[in-house]
């Protein structure tokens, strides 16, 4: 059994017994390779009333490698308008990067993700395109 | 990595937060204190030299093992056995699991008691396993042995089977009670073997620190008196037992001790280190109790009589006191404790001596206990503190009367130039007087007159030669000018 399967299987025994955060819910876990979880922003801010689409994937080394995260965009779902997120999904958070820590689990980063757009307090007019070769900040 | 199945719900406290599992071989880091499985922190520091959950810089060498209380504690967690799905339901401490599964647990292969048969069965099923190799034996000599080991196997498995059936931790076979405690037993020696690696080296430390003050073998006829001597020692036997000590007595004097040195005066060092009451690890505590007793009224007598003497090297007294006392014990053997050049310099009543003292500095000895050399590298400092303060003295008085002296041979000089010019100024004068009488006497403001009514020459009216700068600022007999007197003497 990978490393990855053991520690996913108790992250998923956790949601199940434990529920997820608010605003947080689990959309599909059917492998240990790749989750959906929906996220959405409460309370009084820009993006109030809209729900996005977080997809996960998860290679053998999780959880000392961070696993891949980005905003679904398809019909159901779009990206979100963001300083920090690319028009086709992509996101630029550190703790997806070199802050990652294997501390972390699926739903803290879902948190993180949440409060990251709570926080955008001005919504920019139009989504910033996904340039190729632009690197991370 | 290994995977459990626990019975209960492990502690939160003693699972790791990396693979959320309850510890496996846990280490805890020295810098910030967080406690993984060696594995899961091996890995991450691979990728990341930070702590997962504070991010502080760490490297494996701050990892040490965890406290033993945490390994026992995930050791001790019952588990289930992993071959409960072929029917095993037996459950131990987990560290008893290997055991249970290499000797006891009927679901595990083994290979075929029957060394030429080549078969892997279930344990359980052994007992019914009719090797090949079997039925072509002679039925006697193989019904023998078979049913020999037969009865073996069968006594075995009537344990197992009792053991088995139980929940409880407590194998019952005298001989899985050693396999388990043997097991145990690595486990701690493990933990003792990185203990001792950690107080070797820094024993190692010590001792290069300590260069060629390091003696392992101690002197056995000093006598362990006084224990507010806290700095470095020989040996780590010599810190234990004064931490033993120190612990043991809770008795009001003792602790004065440790604590007046660093109530008296700051400067006073070499009440570190009395001279009679020197530190060795060789005593039972029980025998320096007692004498702790004694020493703190002898302590008191010495401290006066440093203030008894001059201002110049205090410690020099205290020094010598302690030996006009006869009832002190033996000092060191070693004799460069005293500085040669201390002892005559410090005499009761001479605060300052006319001449410097010839103050000779014992060179170092390593053959000397460290607190020795300390101390007389402390006196002969001393010593040469207070030649300097002495001298500085002396110097400071001479340059006193040295001015003094100058001043009134100035004062002098002045007076002996003013007398001079005055003759050879009459003297003029009065060859020319001679000539023109009528003239001298009604210019007096010009020519100068020799007046004898006047006191002295302080009659003098103006004077033609230089007058304002001979009298200048001062004034009065003998007066002191401040400025020095002019040199411009007249031309006969």
């Amino acid at each position: 059994m990978a490393v990855s399967t053991r520690r996913l299987q108790k992250e998923l025994a956790d949601i199940k017994r434990d529920g997820t955060p608010v605003g947080i819910t689990l959309l599909s876990a059917e492998d240990f390779a790749t989750w959906y979880l929906s996220v959405e922003v409460l309370g009084n801010t820009v993006y109030e009333g809209e729900k996005f689409a977080l997809k996960f994937r998860f290679d053998g080394q999780y959880p000392i490698s961070a696993p891949a995260v980005q905003f679904v965009v398809d019909d159901t779902y779009q990206a979100p308008v963001h300083p920090h997120v690319y028009s086709n999904g992509h996101i630029c958070a550190s703790i997806l990067g070199s802050e990652w820590s294997p501390v972390l689990s699926v739903v803290s980063v879902c948190v993180t993700i949440q409060s990251m757009l709570a926080s955008c307090k001005v919504r920019p007019a139009i989504p910033y395109p996904r340039v190729r070769g632009r690197s991370e900040h | 990595m290994a995977s459990y199945n626990y019975v209960d719900t492990p502690n939160v406290n003693l699972t790791c937060c990396i693979c959320r599992s309850p510890f496996v071989e846990p280490c805890t880091t020295r810098t910030c204190c967080h406690t993984f499985c060696y594995e899961c922190i091996a890995q991450a520091i691979a990728i990341n030299r930070q702590c997962p959950i504070d991010r502080t810089p760490l490297t494996l060498h701050d990892l040490v093992p965890a406290d033993p209380v945490i390994r026992n504690l995930v050791d001790e967690s019952i588990v289930r056995c992993p071959q409960e799905h072929l029917g095993c339901s037996y459950t131990c401490q987990r560290l008893l699991l290997p055991i249970h599964l290499s000797e006891s647990c009927s679901y595990v292969e083994v290979g075929c008691p029957n060394r030429r048969c080549n078969e892997q069965v279930l344990r359980k099923d052994v007992k019914e396993h009719y090797c090949a190799e079997d039925r072509s034996e002679d039925a006697q000599t193989s019904a023998s042995t078979r049913e020999q080991t037969r009865a073996s196997l069968d006594a075995d498995k009537k344990k197992r089977s009792v053991t088995t059936s139980g929940v409880a931790a407590e194998p019952a076979s005298p001989s899985v009670d050693l396999t388990a405690e043997n097991a145990m037993l690595r486990i701690r020696l493990s933990a003792l073997e990185s203990v001792v690696h950690i107080l070797r080296s820094e024993m190692f430390a010590v001792k290069h620190a300590l260069g060629p003050w390091y003696q392992p073998d101690v002197q056995p006829q000093l006598l362990p008196e006084d224990q507010a001597v806290d700095d470095e020692a020989a040996s780590e036997a010599f810190e234990r037992q004064l931490a033993e000590e120190l612990a043991a007595q809770p008795s009001g004097s003792l602790l004065d001790n440790p604590s007046s040195p660093t109530s008296r005066d700051p400067t006073d060092i070499a009440s570190y280190f009395p001279p009679s009451e020197e530190v060795i690890p060789a005593l039972p505590p029980r025998q320096t109790r007692h004498r702790n007793t004694s020493s703190v009224p002898r302590i008191q007598p010495s401290q006066p009589s440093p203030q008894v003497h001059g201002p110049v090297s205090p410690v020099g007294p205290s020094v010598q006191a302690p030996y006009a006392n006869p009832s002190q014990t033996p000092l060191y053997p070693s004799s460069s404790f005293i500085p040669p050049g201390g002892m005559p310099y410090v005499t009761p009543g001479t605060s300052l001596p006319a001449t410097s003292p010839a103050i000779s500095i014992p060179p170092l000895d390593p053959t000397t206990p460290l607190p020795d050399t300390l101390a007389s590298l402390h006196s002969s400092l001393v010593t040469l503190a207070g030649a300097l303060g002495a001298l500085a003295a002396t110097r400071g008085a001479e340059s006193l009367r040295t001015t003094e002296e100058l001043r009134g041979l100035r004062g002098a000089m002045h007076g002996l130039r003013m007398q001079v010019h005055d003759i050879l100024t009459s003297r003029t004068h009065l060859a020319g007087t001679s000539g023109t009488s009528g003239n001298g006497h009604g210019d007096s403001s010009d020519t100068p007159t020799f007046n004898l009514n006047g006191p002295g020459w302080f009659g003098y009216g103006s004077r033609p030669y230089g007058t304002s700068s001979i009298h200048g600022p001062s004034s009065g007999p003998f007066g002191i000018p401040h400025a020095p007197p002019p040199t411009n003497i007249p031309k006969l």
